[in-house]
């Protein structure tokens, strides 16, 4: 089986913020525009098409999609555009899913750091990224689109991203048809 | 006849090579649809040139030891696999 190395689907603006020492692939002045653009919004299921039609969400709804080793289980965007944060329990794990609405960037990170659960809000200032949680037990600041805390008893620390992708939602219960959803 | 074939064959490479200046550079492979990329990476700050990437373009991106890298969105469209070293570690960047 291949290893899990966790991606940040995100802008390219902020991830250059993010890591100003990136490097990226050299595109040799291609187009930006997506060949893929108008199958993103429309509502096909794909060349292979759906052998599962789950209807609990649209086909082309936006996922993040989080595996445990017990179960998986999908977050919606359109839950997190709500709510942003999501602290949550399931199968084996406790995590931490957040939505950076400007960006579309999903991540899913464990929120048990050093053997202790922790409970995170979002920060009532910064925006970008600097966009901050803040745990409830010790008040520690993390950065959102990292996992890093900047300040407080846990400063340094990182939150480690669980298994994890955004998905089309129809993609997603076709490798997991049994998927648990949150809001559900 | 194999004089002509040869020759329609010799002609064809030309004027593909004319037409694709990647190939002339050697820095990016030759591709269908669904293979995969060679990596060829420019970084911002060393050189003028400009990666072309809009802002606000989607790329999955990705850190290790200390390394980061970014791939295109529409380029991975066209691609759909990545084949990179970051950090030491071999990766497959699919889409």
């Amino acid at each position: 089986v291949l290893g899990f190395v966790p991606v940040t689907h995100t802008t390219w603006a902020a991830w250059r913020e993010l890591h100003p020492d990136t490097l990226v692939l050299d595109k040799h002045d291609r187009s930006s525009r997506d060949s893929y653009q108008s199958y993103y919004g429309n509502g096909s299921a794909g060349v292979i098409g759906e052998s599962v039609r789950d209807e609990r969400l649209p086909r082309k709804e936006r996922v993040v999609g989080v595996a445990g080793s017990t179960g998986v289980k999908a977050y919606p965007f359109s839950a997190l555009e709500l709510t942003l944060v999501v602290n949550d329990s399931f199968a084996d794990l406790d995590v931490v899913v957040f939505l950076d609405a400007p960006t579309q960037t999903g991540l899913a990170y464990s929120r048990t750091v050093d053997g202790r659960t922790l409970t995170f809000d979002l920060a009532p200032y910064g925006g970008g990224i600097q966009t901050a949680f803040v745990d409830r037990e010790n008040g520690s600041q993390w950065l959102a689109l990292t996992g890093r805390a900047i300040s407080g008893e846990m400063k340094d620390a990182t939150l480690e991203r669980v298994l994890s992708h955004l998905s089309f939602w129809f993609a997603w219960t076709d490798w997991n048809p049994d998927t648990a959803l949150y809001g559900d | 006849v194999a004089g002509k074939v040869i020759l329609f064959g010799v002609v064809a490479v030309f004027v593909a090579w004319l037409a694709v200046p990647q190939l002339r550079d050697g820095s990016f492979k030759l591709i269908r649809p669904s293979e995969p990329v060679t990596v060829v990476l420019r970084g911002e700050s060393q050189s003028s040139l400009k990666p072309g990437i809009e802002p606000d373009e989607q790329v999955l991106a990705l850190s290790i030891n200390g390394e980061s890298r970014a791939y295109s969105v529409p380029l991975l469209s066209r691609h759909e696999i990545v084949n990179d070293v970051v950090g030491g570690v071999p990766v497959a960047v699919t889409w």
